[in-house]
């Protein structure tokens, strides 16, 4: 498959980088007794469990998501951007994708250790479960993005 | 509706009917002592529609000479809109049933968060409006941002089960040919 850095793939880096700023923004909001802020915790809870002992703090205040989840958001967004650059691996991973399964193991493992987990083991865990992922919904935006277009040819030819 | 969109709705239903049946489950089983326990699976509830929608479209679909991410990803975004939608309105009667059992202890504990922000130095038309939140009843305002908050959520991890499931249940392969038409017989007369 033919991926190139195109409008949906900028659209998606713009979208998950929107959606960790919302993370981070949370307790800003909250330190600054903004009332907003209360808007972008209830955005997140319905994703994460936002446990303050299980999330990372800023300005005193526990991030909109978990550990688990920032690093899942964080893995995510570092693969968008990374995966241009390593384009032999994303194809190999594209062409076998069962394979990201592999990369969910070591999450799973550490859901399961639940008292004996610790912050760093939740955080790079998701970060790796949700690192290869991002080549396949790059690849599905690129997908839906080219049917768009063809879609729209077809019907500017008709009419 | 073109026929692809058609093939896409019935599992993308069903998942999104599952998904709220299981958090109208989760709605009161959190209300129980220790029935927070479900919310540690974290996002993983929200993208297991995704991969249910894409599980039942592509357990009947013959291999393709690719795997279909887009498809995956629609599939599941369209599962999690419609779980949206469907778990705000199953939340309505569930809101009630759960006030009628323990309606009182939150009560209490509500009366207990508003006592503390009455000793906080918050500006009242803010604090008219957390108010407002706060509270048991169950508004238009607060059912309307539940489903707004819900709608884009769901849709997100929906979508990104979705591209799991593309990626796990899809088959990849050359696509069937039918057999060639036997060739015509000859007759000597």
């Amino acid at each position: 498959m033919r991926l190139e850095r195109n409008a949906p793939y900028w659209l998606l880096v713009a979208g998950v980088t929107l959606f960790i700023g919302g993370t981070l923004a949370a307790p800003w909001a909250r330190a600054q007794g903004w009332s907003g802020a209360t808007y972008l915790y209830q955005f997140y809870a319905p994703a994460c469990h936002q446990l303050p002992a299980r999330s990372f703090h800023l300005w005193g205040e526990p991030l909109a998501a978990c550990h688990r989840c920032v690093g899942l958001y964080g893995g995510f967004l570092l693969g968008l951007l990374v995966m241009p650059l390593w384009p032999r691996w994303r194809d190999r991973l594209l062409d076998q994708p069962r394979r990201i399964v592999l990369f969910a193991v070591p999450m799973a493992i550490d859901w399961l250790l639940f008292s004996y987990n610790v912050a760093a083991s939740r955080f790079l865990t998701g970060f790796v479960a949700s690192f290869p992922l991002s080549a396949l919904a790059w690849a599905a935006a690129s997908d839906l993005y080219q049917r768009a277009l063809h879609s729209w040819e077809k019907h500017y030819e008709r009419s | 509706m073109n026929e692809a969109s058609n093939s896409k709705l019935k599992p993308a239903l069903l998942a999104g009917g599952a998904m709220a049946v299981v958090s109208a489950f989760q709605g009161l089983v959190q209300l129980a002592p220790g029935g927070s326990c479900l919310s540690v699976c974290c996002c993983g509830l929200l993208m297991c529609v995704g991969l249910l929608a894409t599980y039942l479209y592509f357990k009947d679909l013959p291999p393709q000479p690719q795997t279909a991410y887009g498809d995956g990803a629609l599939l599941g975004l369209m599962s999690g809109a419609i779980g949206a939608v469907l778990s705000t309105l199953i939340s309505i009667p569930v809101h009630f049933l759960s006030m009628a059992v323990v309606g009182e202890q939150l009560e209490a504990k509500l009366e207990e968060a508003r006592r503390a922000m009455e000793q906080a130095d918050i500006p009242p038309a803010i604090e008219g409006f957390l108010t407002s939140f706060m509270s048991t009843d169950l508004t238009v305002t607060k059912l309307l941002f539940g489903f707004a908050f819900s709608l884009v959520l769901y849709s997100i991890f929906g979508a990104i089960g979705g591209l799991i499931g593309a990626a796990v249940f899809g088959k990849k392969g050359k696509p069937a040919v039918p057999p060639p038409p036997p060739p015509p017989t000859m007759v000597n007369e």
